[in-house]
């Protein structure tokens, strides 16, 4: 088969499977995550590359693996949805001090995860310190404490 | 060259000039690589449509392709429509040195090897197909004559390293 076509492939299952799974499934990496994305670099590496150890067989599927980026890229670029649909879109999992639980409980993200986020980048210590805490698109969770802009 | 440091407010080495420069190499760079791409999606490295050699030679024709890559299984396929008999295949010396050959289907009924040449011959009634699975040894073009029924076919194929 053209290595073309099983790049192709190869992405566009790859994009679809991480994001069925969701996006906590990466930003918070464990060691068995490690361990499990080493093995699915294999297996696709299996995949992709096949019987042939051609210079040029790389070339094309390293090429080929850039051009999907590339394009998707500029895909989402110009069509918002697009976007939405392969990388999701920021949201707020905690408004004034209030954790909105149900959004919380679907992505799978719990107030030990937000406290967690909210102690390392601020120093806060409980949730009522928190205006806004924002699950981002790269599945990390910034925080935004409630005296944040009171010089401006 | 537009190379402005302020050390008065911003400490900074820009130059505007070079990077709208390297803004275009880069689009220049993504054209080739969509073009690489999409010629290799072709088949102009292989396996695909501009790859593909179909040839005729009576009633037995050849197929395979025009571009290889190093050590890449890649298949040859032999076609007869009708066959009285025997399928007798000679590849000369000057093919096996260029392609390892690693497959054959059907296997023959009987070899003979000599210096210069295998000859392989294969019982077969109606039509028959015989493919053989190669893999280039060498890079660069190579040209072969195989004989199907002492009937030669010349296969010219350029391998990719």
């Amino acid at each position: 088969m053209n290595p073309v076509f099983r790049g192709v492939g190869i992405y566009l299952f790859l994009l679809l499977i991480f994001r069925i799974m969701g996006k906590r499934s990466l930003s918070e990496t464990t060691t068995f995550d490690f361990i499990l994305l080493l093995i699915i670099s294999e297996v696709t590496q299996q995949a992709l590359v096949g019987k042939d150890f051609s210079l040029t067989g790389s070339a094309i599927l390293i090429g080929t693996l850039m051009s999907m980026d590339l394009i998707l890229s500029k895909l989402k670029d110009n069509f918002n949805f697009f976007g939405k649909v392969t990388e999701g879109m920021p949201l707020v999992i905690v408004d004034k001090g209030n954790p909105l639980k149900k959004r919380m409980e679907k992505s799978r993200v719990d107030e030990e995860d937000i406290l967690e986020a909210a102690r390392m980048n601020f120093g806060l210590e409980r949730m009522d310190q928190i205006k806004y805490a924002v699950l981002e698109k790269d599945g990390s969770i910034s925080i935004i404490p409630f005296d944040a802009k009171k010089s401006g | 060259m537009s190379k402005q440091v302020d050390h008065n407010e911003l400490q900074l080495e820009q130059d505007l000039k070079w990077t709208e420069r390297s803004w275009i190499i880069q689009r220049i760079g993504w054209a080739l690589l969509l073009l690489f791409v999409s010629s290799a999606a072709l088949g102009l490295f292989g396996n695909g449509i501009l790859s593909k050699v179909h040839e005729q030679s009576n009633e037995y024709s050849l197929e395979y392709d025009r571009y290889g890559r190093y050590e890449m299984p890649q298949q040859i396929k032999i076609l007869a429509p009708s066959v009285d008999d025997k399928v007798v295949l000679t590849v000369p010396q000057s093919f096996s040195e260029n392609y390892d050959i690693q497959l054959l289907t059907p296997q023959p009924k009987a070899q003979q090897f000599d210096s210069s040449k295998i000859v392989m011959e294969f019982e077969a009634k109606g039509p028959v197909i015989l493919m053989f699975e190669v893999e280039a040894q060498k890079a660069g073009r190579h040209q072969a004559e195989i004989f199907v029924n002492n009937k030669a076919f010349t296969i010219s194929q350029f391998i990719y390293p």
